[in-house]
């Protein structure tokens, strides 16, 4: 088994707040990750941690064999990986071309090559007929498309994807939620957090369920659990009652 | 909403560390001080001056007043040009609440300013002088007064609104920002130009003056001759005078902005109706001024802000391939000689943000001024060759100057890019590189800055061959030594930037201030650069060696050596940079 991405005792803490707490996280190689969680569990704190945006309080990570809190392993593991952060990496007054230009630059391409894959990049997500426009003048969902075409500009072998598919539309899901899955078929790692269950039960092999800042739930999906949805097992790791929280006391008055 | 927005001031400082807390309140408190202390000032002197004075006086002292206070505005105006509101009304629109207030909390919000901090109070203490001095008439000098603020208060708000409105389409909004700074700019500029267009003229006519005086008073033939010169000279003088304060008048009486020196004269002079009609008449400006805000701000957010205001050209653009056949490659492809590929990247893409980013032209455009400033100095200046001597130290000034106008940008690289900052710290590059692309994006626009300087200055003041050179080295050899500095304050006080505007936001007061010191001692980072200057100035002396280019071959030999310093300096704070760059992101993209 060859491990892309290995945390131990992984920690962070923002003052007296526990965001991260001994999470053990352990994704082979080829598998397509996914990190689930509710609102401020902890996946982005995690993501960037596993990128080199954060330093961990505690806890050790190795992604692809490196460890990204060491400069030159972090060098390394960077040429290696994409990322699609939380909230992107963008700049404002440059224009798509050019933005990717700037990262496949920074990733030693040649010129020919990264021309080339821009232009397709371009065409498929859909952002050709805008690709005049600055970055600042483009919707969340145009950046969010923007920032996975330039992490997946270098051919990477692992991907981290951060709520990739948050304000993108229907078409533009498709296709990405197609691209992801030949990135996989190929041998490629994803690791990817989303909101939207549906979406990781069909792309996933594996996932990971992180709440409160401890990992609960590492699996492959196809062990989860016979008959039971994905949905119906993150409610039930996640401890949320929905029929009680559905009550109010009020609801059935009227006016204020 | 008051209770909300006190918690949101109380949450912001609690966040913002004890540090800065006590020195916001050392700074509210000092601000209340000063305010305090202005009042008392201009009331004794009001007390103890206005007793005597006469109706121009009082005209032309509260046109200083005015003056004044509108030139900090603008001043105030340029660094924050659109309209930003405390309590956002699209947050509060679904509520079933009347706006008016929202809208009357923020435009009292926009009161707090160190212009009117530094004019209010001394102006309502001369103006209590007045009514001390010459009775209770003058409380109409307060009536016009708070008329004066208000009405400047009530059209900036409008003017900042609209503003907003139009910046809402980001493209326009560019040319606004460029256009409007360009005035402001030129606005800010325009009492260094007055004062060495008046004082030259002023110098002549003294000197004319004195010589005239001095010729009617020596005993002679002619002497009866020169008298009536010297009489003609003061009649003609203070015929000059008269008419310019009849102008002055005249435009106090036309421009709503004069009104307030125009109302307290006439008040003055005991014609309270008229002084009354200022009042009322900037009252009114203020009314009406606050009530179109409202109503467009209403129509802005209902019609979706700009989008209503906003016509889109779809003009054919060429795209990077068409350009690219035409053997024309975009600035972001280019490869910089004898520099790595990702230093590259980063320069090239770092100088086309620059070169497009609105608040960055806001700043390009100062040293372009800057050197206008300079050639009007110069040709003011009739004696060229005294100049000669202290060319070199000119340059030196003239240099700096020139690179400190960059400063906002040199000492915080990263500010402007903003979420872009993530891009670098994800990319597999050592953190020096990063410092180098950045101080490369800058180099073209600052030292063409510096060159240009030189070339109008050796225009001017024509120097040796030997000086002139020497002087270019020393433009690159300045612009390392700022380079150094720069990325040092970038990396441990790093601050964010609003959408449009170089004003930082959300950064910790100690930043601020670290910021501000090293603004006022950066000038003194460059005195090593004075050297050759100094050891040629000593060479003179020595004829045996009078033949050696000292001032070039030391520049020559200081550029070196910067070289050395700045390639070494650089390795430490890539270091740096990598110990505290999750800091600089943190702080450069808080929202």
């Amino acid at each position: 088994m060859e491990v892309a991405i290995q945390t131990v005792g992984l920690s962070r803490s923002f003052g007296a707040f526990q965001a991260v707490n001994q999470v053990d996280l352990l994704v082979e190689k080829g598998t397509f990750y996914g990190f689930l969680g509710p609102n401020g569990a902890g996946k982005s704190t995690t993501i960037k941690m596993l990128t080199g945006l954060l330093a961990p309080t505690k806890g050790s990570i190795s992604v692809l064999g490196q460890d990204p809190l060491v400069p030159e392993e972090a060098l390394i593991m960077k040429s290696r990986i994409g990322v699609v952060p939380e909230d992107l990496a963008l700049f404002d007054n440059l224009k798509a071309a050019e933005y990717l230009t700037f990262q496949g630059r920074m990733h030693s391409m040649p010129m020919r090559t990264l021309r080339m894959r821009i232009a397709e990049l371009l065409a498929l997500l859909d952002l050709e007929k805008d690709a005049h426009k600055l970055t600042i003048e483009y919707s969340h969902g145009m950046k969010k498309k923007l920032a996975l075409a330039a992490a997946l500009l270098p051919n990477p072998d692992l991907l981290f994807l951060d709520e990739p598919f948050e304000g993108v539309d229907a078409v533009a899901s498709r296709t990405i939620r197609k691209l992801l899955t030949d990135f996989r078929d190929r041998g490629s790692t994803i690791f990817l957090t989303s909101h939207v269950l549906e979406i990781v039960e069909r792309l996933c092999t594996h996932v990971g369920i992180i709440v409160d800042g401890k990992l609960v739930e590492q699996t492959a999906l196809a062990s989860l659990g016979s008959g039971g949805s994905l949905e119906e097992r993150f409610l039930e790791v996640v401890g949320t009652d929905v029929a009680k929280q559905a009550q109010l006391s009020w609801l059935g008055e009227r006016g204020a | 909403m008051l209770w909300m927005r006190s918690r949101i001031l109380a949450n912001r400082l609690n966040r913002s560390g004890k540090l800065s807390k006590a020195l916001l309140s050392i700074l509210v408190a000092g601000s209340f001080l000063v305010a305090a202390g202005l009042f008392v000032l201009a009331l004794l002197v009001g007390l103890a001056e206005l007793g005597s004075a006469e109706p121009k006086h009082i005209l032309w002292t509260w046109i200083g007043l005015a003056l004044g206070f509108l030139f900090f505005w603008m001043i105030g105006l340029m660094t924050e040009l659109q309209r930003s509101d405390g309590m956002s009304f699209q947050n509060l629109l679904h509520l079933p609440i009347s706006l008016g207030w929202v809208f009357l909390y923020n435009y009292v919000s926009s009161f707090v300013s160190l212009s009117i901090l530094i004019f209010l109070p001394p102006m309502l203490g001369l103006a209590v002088a007045l009514i001390l001095v010459h009775g209770p008439l003058m409380l109409i000098g307060l009536l016009l007064v708070l008329a004066f603020f208000g009405m400047i208060t009530a059209l900036t708000y409008h003017l900042r609104g609209w503003l907003a409105r139009l910046m809402e389409d980001k493209r326009r909004g560019r040319s606004i920002v460029m256009g409007i700074t360009f005035g402001f700019i030129l606005m800010v500029q325009l009492p260094n130009l007055i004062n060495i267009t008046v004082s030259s003229n002023s110098s002549q006519q003294r000197a004319e003056g004195r010589e005239l005086h001095n010729q009617s008073l020596q005993r002679g033939p002619g002497q009866a001759e020169a008298v009536a010169k010297w009489e003609a000279f003061q009649q003609a003088e203070a015929t000059k005078e008269e008419k310019i304060e009849e102008w002055v008048s005249l435009a106090s009486m036309i421009l709503p902005f004069g009104w307030l020196p125009f109302g307290m004269r006439a008040s003055f002079e005991g014609r309270w109706l008229l002084g009354l009609l200022c009042a009322f008449g900037m009252f009114c400006l203020a009314g009406l001024s606050l009530r179109r805000s409202f109503q467009t701000t209403l129509v802005a957010i209902v019609q979706g802000g700009g989008a209503a205001i906003a016509v889109k050209k779809n003009t054919p653009r060429e795209t990077a391939a068409a350009r690219r056949s035409r053997g024309k490659i975009p600035l972001v492809e280019k490869k910089l000689p004898f520099i790595g590929r990702q230093a590259s990247a980063i320069a090239t893409a770092g100088l086309q943000s620059l070169l497009r980013a609105p608040e960055a032209k806001m700043m390009l455009l100062s040293p372009i001024l800057m050197i206008g400033l300079f050639c009007f100095f110069l040709a003011k200046n009739e004696n060229p060759a005294s100049l000669q001597t202290i060319a070199p130290g000119m340059a030196l000034g003239a240099i700096a100057i020139g690179i400190l106008s960059f400063q906002q940008v040199l000492q915080n690289l990263f500010g402007l890019d903003r979420d872009g900052f993530r891009s670098y710290l994800l990319a597999p590059i050592p953190r020096h590189l990063i410092l180098l692309g950045k101080n490369l994006a800058l180099a073209p626009i600052v030292l063409c800055s510096g060159f240009v300087t030189i070339v109008v200055l050796q225009f001017f003041v024509t120097m040796d061959v030997q000086h002139f050179l020497g002087t270019l080295l020393e433009v690159f050899s300045a612009y390392l030594i700022f380079c150094m500095l720069g990325n040092y304050i970038s990396i441990i006080s790093p601050m964010r930037l609003q959408g449009v505007g170089m004003k930082a936001s959300g950064a910790k007061l100690r930043f601020f201030l670290l910021q501000i010191l090293s603004f006022v001692l950066n000038p003194l980072v460059l005195s090593p650069l004075l050297l050759p200057w100094g050891v040629e100035s000593l060479q003179r002396d020595a004829i045996w060696v009078a033949w050696i280019p000292t001032y070039l071959l030391l520049h020559g030999l200081l550029l070196i050596a910067t070289l050395v310093l700045y390639r070494w300096v650089l390795r430490k704070q890539g270091d740096l940079l990598q110990s505290r760059e999750q800091l600089v992101l943190e702080t450069i993209t808080r929202g």
